[in-house]
Order: C-alpha cells, then structure tokens, then sequence
C-alpha cells in the first residue's frame, strides 16, 4: 500500500483511512474461505473461478473490441480436458489444469484464426456455431466425455477440502489478475486500446491488427481453459448441461454487468453473477416444498428456467440503459482508493459514449475526449 | 439416397427462409440478427397452443401465431436495437442474443421443457416428386418459400421502401437528409424479419419435436451458414445456399448410416455444418453470391 501511494499526493491520514477500507474490505474475504463450511467455501471457489472466466472474456471484449459467444465451449473444453487427463491418463491435477489452459489456446487459435481476418461480427458467428457444436456434439462423446453421466474428478488428499481448494483458485486468480495488470502496461497492452479505439489509424502506426486481435483471443482461450479446468477440480464432476448456449451468455453478462474493461469491475460482475444463480437456485428450493401454497411451488420449481430470462433481461437491460456497467458507478471510490482525491465534481459525460467509445466501429471524436481525461 | 437427397432438400427449404430473415436484417440494419430463430420458435408455441389446446382452426391460429412473431420484431427494434443503434454492431448483437436467450427463458417457464408436436396442416397422402413421396406440408414450405425470395427481391429492386431499406443500411446519416424516417425503416425492418422467421415456424412446426429455443439450438447456425455461404446480402444465395446445407447434411446423413463406426458422434450434422461454415470462411469469405448492399 505504501509503494501505492507513493509518488502521489496523500497524506498520513489518508493513506490511514485507505488501508482501513482495503483491510476492511480485503481480510474478511481472504479469511473467509477457511472460516466457512465446506458448502460456502465450494460457492466461493466457483465466484473466483467465474471471476477468472470473466477476466478472459473482458481481455476479448474489453481490451480486444471483439466478442466470444462460444465462452461455454471454451470453459467446457478446458473442464472436459483436464477430467480426461486426470481421471483416465492419470495426469497430476495441477499440470492436468495447466494443459486444459493450453488446450484452450490452442482452439481458441484455430477458431480465430478464421474469423478474425473478417470484421467482428464474424468472430461471433463463428464462436457461437463453436459453442453450439460443442454443447449437442463434442461435450456428448461418450469416449471423451462420459456422455450424460460426465466426467467425474475427484480431488487428491491434501486439495479434498473445499476450504484449502478455495485457496488454490483464488491464488489463480491472483495471478491472472497480475498477468492482465502487467500487460496492459506493456506495448501489447497499449496496442490493443489503439486498434480498439481506431483500427486504420493504429495499423497506420504498423500495428498489424490481425497478429494482436489473434493473440488476444489465444490469451482468452487459454485462460477460459484454466478456468475450466479449475471449474471441473472445483465441482468434481464435469457434465455437458454446464455448458450450454446460455451460460455463454451468462459469461457475456458478468463481464457486461461489471464494466467492459474494468478489472476490478469484471471481478465483482462475476462474483456477484456466480452467487445470484445460486441464491436464485435457493430460493427456487425454498419455494419448491410441500408446506407452501401449490402457485408458489410451481413458481420454485421453475426458478432455474426462470433464471435464463432473468440473465438476459439483465443483460438488455444493462446494455441499453447502464453501459458502464458497475465499474462505472464505483468509479469515485476506486479513483480515491488508489490514492488520488475523491472526485467531488465529476463532470456529466455521455456515459453511453464514454462506455462504448472505441469499440469496432466507434467514432474517432469520441475516444480523443476520453484519452486526455485520465 | 434419393429418399436422403429429397428430404435434404425440404429441410433445406426451411434453411432458406430462416436464413432470408437473417439477410434481410443483415441488408437493412448491418446486425447478425441471434433472435431470428427465436421469432419462430415463439410462433410454433403460439401455434401449437391455439390449434392443439384451444382447438382454433389451423389457417386462423396460422395467422395469429405469425402476427405475433411480427410484433417480436417490432419489439425488439424498439427495446433493443434501436437504443444500441449508435453502439458498436457487435454489442447489438449481444443484444438480439439476449432477445433470444430472454425468449428461450419465457418458453421454458410457461411452455415447461417438454417436447410437443403439432399436426400438419394438409392430411392425407403426399405428393409424389421425381417417383419419391414428398407431403404436402413440405410442398407448401417449398412454394411459400419461392414466392417469399421472388417478392422479396421485387421488393428491394422496384419499391421507394424497400430501396429505403437498402439506403439506410448503408448511410444512415444521408438517407435521413434526404428526408426518409430513419426510424419507421428500422422498424419496418425488423417486422419483415419477424412476418420471415413466424411463417418458417409455422411451416416448420408439423415436421418438429417443439422443445424451447428449438429453432436457435437446431436451425439458427445452418441458417447462418446458409446466409453466410450465399453472400450475407444476397437473397438468392440465401435461398441457394439454404438448399446446398440441407444437401450436404443429407449425404452426410447418408454416409452416416452407412458406417456405423461415426455414430460415436450425436447429432453430426451440426459439426458438418460448422465445418461448412468454417470453410466458406476460409476460401471465399464474400459468399457464393456476395456484393455490397
């Protein structure tokens, strides 16, 4: 925190007052996964895995411009990988995620490297018919996948608890968040804001824009792939229902609902989507039982496919009205937290503009505004 | 493989027209429209509830199921893609996937997830074309289709309207200078891709197990590669391309059933496709019959 603050203008209070709010905020949810029981540790695992599935969607759609609505095909695949290595190759667990990481590379490349010669829209056309070939057809055979009963994991000695797995996956988490930090920092980082921001003039600059969209989506793949593979450790048992066309857009959701670009943003979108399907899955339940009035009953046992609608209508609603997702609503405090003022008199900007400013096809004024503001 | 070929080619009839919609919006909007299979799901159900349950006559619950496929399409402009109309395509196009996705939701929850049938709209026994047995069903979808690509085309050739279509979608700025309501187009747009994807659901419905989100998990990606592989703006090569996919499926069914050893593999048509697509990619990006507008 210190080496945060330094170089910029704080005083000792503040810098006081700031670690209080990040200590307050950050221990009660490291120790959180070794305090709680095993079920609330397991749902914490799952919100860090979602946070690293969001993460790897938003370095496509929040850094690269472009979009992946075949997500499910990739988390699937790593998930489906790793089991395969695990359980029949007996591969050790940790390099068995580390392989479902390349796996996803590797067919995040093939894909990309036939649609992302042609505009963005084809990318998503591709992913998506790559999604859907995978639900009905490669998750389902039987060989590779265990077909409808799935691949089961069981996690070795030290890593069956669900507390200390949490651990394992939340340093994962650490670690791809460090990786998107540093290399947004770097000139692959800063290049891809440029070709989002305005393709013709950055490849004027000799950025070839098909070499960093491709390596933006390989860097996606493998890490919806980790995500997988950690996905499946975390659960146990890999099954095809978990990866149908609507979790992909579920994925697309968290990351939309955080803020497209936004790390911190996108960590809390997932975390907070994670956690609403399983209180809705909850509620659903809770509802679901004989001693409650038979409309209510009906309305529980429908909650999980009440869930699908809700997902979207969320999405809609977050596109059209709220672009900037939370990261834009929690944009004061996180400015105040890193260690500049509070910012008191924020000037009303077109938050719609700002949000969407460079994607694909975005006019050039606006993204010149945006640049000097930061 | 006669049988495999005619029946490919019915089903390829359906790709036709679903992938026409797509198309139509692609020409007048420049949006992947995610939601196309959607509009004919929802009027399959609408079918099915009026004609099966409330025992309405078929041609009227017909009607009324198209109806409010076309009020989907209007809808969905006005909610969806007119609020998106200054952000990128690509996140427009998020949007018509939540339309669908929304859809799917809806028919899961009142619909519950099991399969249902409704019953063609001719009985009695088929037709024969070329010495194989075609039902009249199937006929109907082939003649609706053709008239449907002929009008179309007349459409965006002869009429003030359909021509507005085509300014729009390419500037949208000047063809409201000249004095066209931007607006009104997009939304007249959309309803065409509504009244499209309603007739394919109910031309569809008799020959489908309805489950929901149907016509996005079976139809919707042969219907884009249909669209894709005929050019994305031609309606011929929709129409053209939808009739090749069924084809191919068909003599991939073929080979199918004739090695058993591939049947590891479920529903290994849609890998077909895909690789149809993928390929339609590589080598000729444009389409069989691409051109601007």
């Amino acid at each position: 925190l210190a080496v945060l603050a330094a170089g910029r203008q704080v005083g000792r209070a503040g810098l006081i007052a700031r670690g209080l709010v990040l200590a307050a905020i950050g221990l009660p949810l490291l120790i959180y996964p070794a305090a709680a029981e095993e079920t609330g540790a397991a749902l914490y695992a799952k919100a860090v895995v979602f946070a690293i599935i969001g993460l790897s969607l938003n370095i496509l759609m929040g850094y690269a411009g472009q979009i992946s609505l075949g997500h499910n095909a990739f988390v699937g695949v790593g998930a489906f990988a790793a089991g395969y290595l695990f359980t029949n190759s007996g591969v050790p667990m940790f390099i068995s995620i580390l392989l479902a990481m390349v796996i996803g590379g590797v067919t995040a490349s093939f894909l990309g490297a036939v649609a992302l010669r042609l505009q963005g829209l084809y990318l998503a056309l591709v992913t998506l018919a790559y999604g859907l070939v995978a639900e009905r057809s490669i998750f389902e055979i039987e060989p590779l996948t265990g077909g409808g009963a799935g691949t089961p994991l069981a996690r070795p000695d030290p890593f069956a608890s669900d507390n200390l797995f949490a651990y394992v996956c939340l340093a994962f988490l650490a670690a791809v968040l460090f990786l998107d930090w540093r290399m947004m920092k770097t000139k692959f980082g800063r290049a891809l804001l440029a070709l989002k921001s305005n393709e013709q003039v950055a490849s004027s600059f000799g950025m070839n824009p098909v070499f960093y969209k491709l390596s933006a989506f390989v860097l996606a793949g493998s890490i919806a792939g980790l995500g997988g593979g950690l996905l499946g450790f975390s659960q146990e048992l890999v099954v095809s229902q978990d990866f149908t066309f609507s979790i992909a857009l579920t994925y697309v959701i968290m990351v939309v609902i955080g803020g497209l670009g936004s790390r911190i943003g996108v960590v809390i979108g997932s975390v907070f989507t994670a956690y609403l399907i399983t209180i809705l899955e909850g509620i659903g339940r809770f509802l679901d039982r004989p001693s409650m009035p038979e409309i209510l009953q009906d309305f529980g046992g429908a909650m999980p496919l009440f869930r699908i609608s809700l997902t979207a209508l969320l999405l809609l609603v977050t596109i059209t009205q709220f672009p900037g997702g939370v990261a834009q609503q929690l944009k004061p405090v996180i400015t105040w937290l890193s260690g500049k003022p509070f910012p008191r008199h924020e000037k009303r900007h077109h938050v719609k503009e700002e949000a969407f400013a460079g994607t694909e096809d975005a006019q050039p004024g606006e993204t010149g505004a945006r640049g000097e503001r930061e | 493989v006669g049988t495999y070929i005619v029946f490919g080619l019915v089903s390829g009839v359906i790709y036709g027209l679903v992938a026409l919609g797509i198309v139509l919006v692609y020409k007048g909007s420049r949006v992947f429209n995610f939601a196309q299979g959607e509009f004919g799901t929802v009027a399959m159900y609408i079918l099915f509830w009026l004609h099966e349950m409330q025992s309405v006559n078929y041609a009227l619950a017909a009607l009324v199921a198209i109806l409010v496929a076309v009020a989907m399409g209007l809808v969905t402009e006005r909610l969806v893609v007119r609020p998106l109309s200054s952000a990128p395509k690509v996140i427009a196009l998020v949007g018509t996937a939540g339309v669908a996705l929304m859809a799917i939701g809806i028919q899961f929850v009142i619909a519950k997830p099991q399969p249902r049938g409704v019953s063609p709209a001719f009985r009695g026994a088929g037709l024969s074309l070329f010495g194989f047995i075609v039902s009249k069903q199937d006929f109907l979808a082939l003649g609706m289709l053709i008239v449907i690509a002929a009008g179309a085309a007349l459409f965006f050739q002869r009429t003030y309207l359909g021509m507005g279509i085509l300014a729009n979608s390419q500037d949208s700025v000047a063809t409201r200078i000249v004095g066209a309501n931007a607006n009104r187009i997009s939304l007249l747009t959309w309803g065409i891709a509504g009244l499209l994807g309603g007739i394919a659901g109910v031309l569809l419905a008799p020959n489908a197990t309805l489950v929901p989100g149907f016509m996005t998990t079976g139809l919707l990606i042969t219907a884009f590669a249909a669209a894709v592989l005929g050019g994305m703006t031609s309606l011929v090569g929709a129409f053209v391309a939808g009739a090749m996919i069924g084809l191919i499926e068909a003599i991939g069914n073929f080979i199918i059933s004739r090695n058993p050893a591939l049947e590891v593999v479920p529903d290994a048509t849609i890998p077909l496709v895909f690789v149809v697509l993928i390929l339609t990619l590589l080598v000729r990006p444009q389409g069989l019959f691409g051109s601007e507008a």
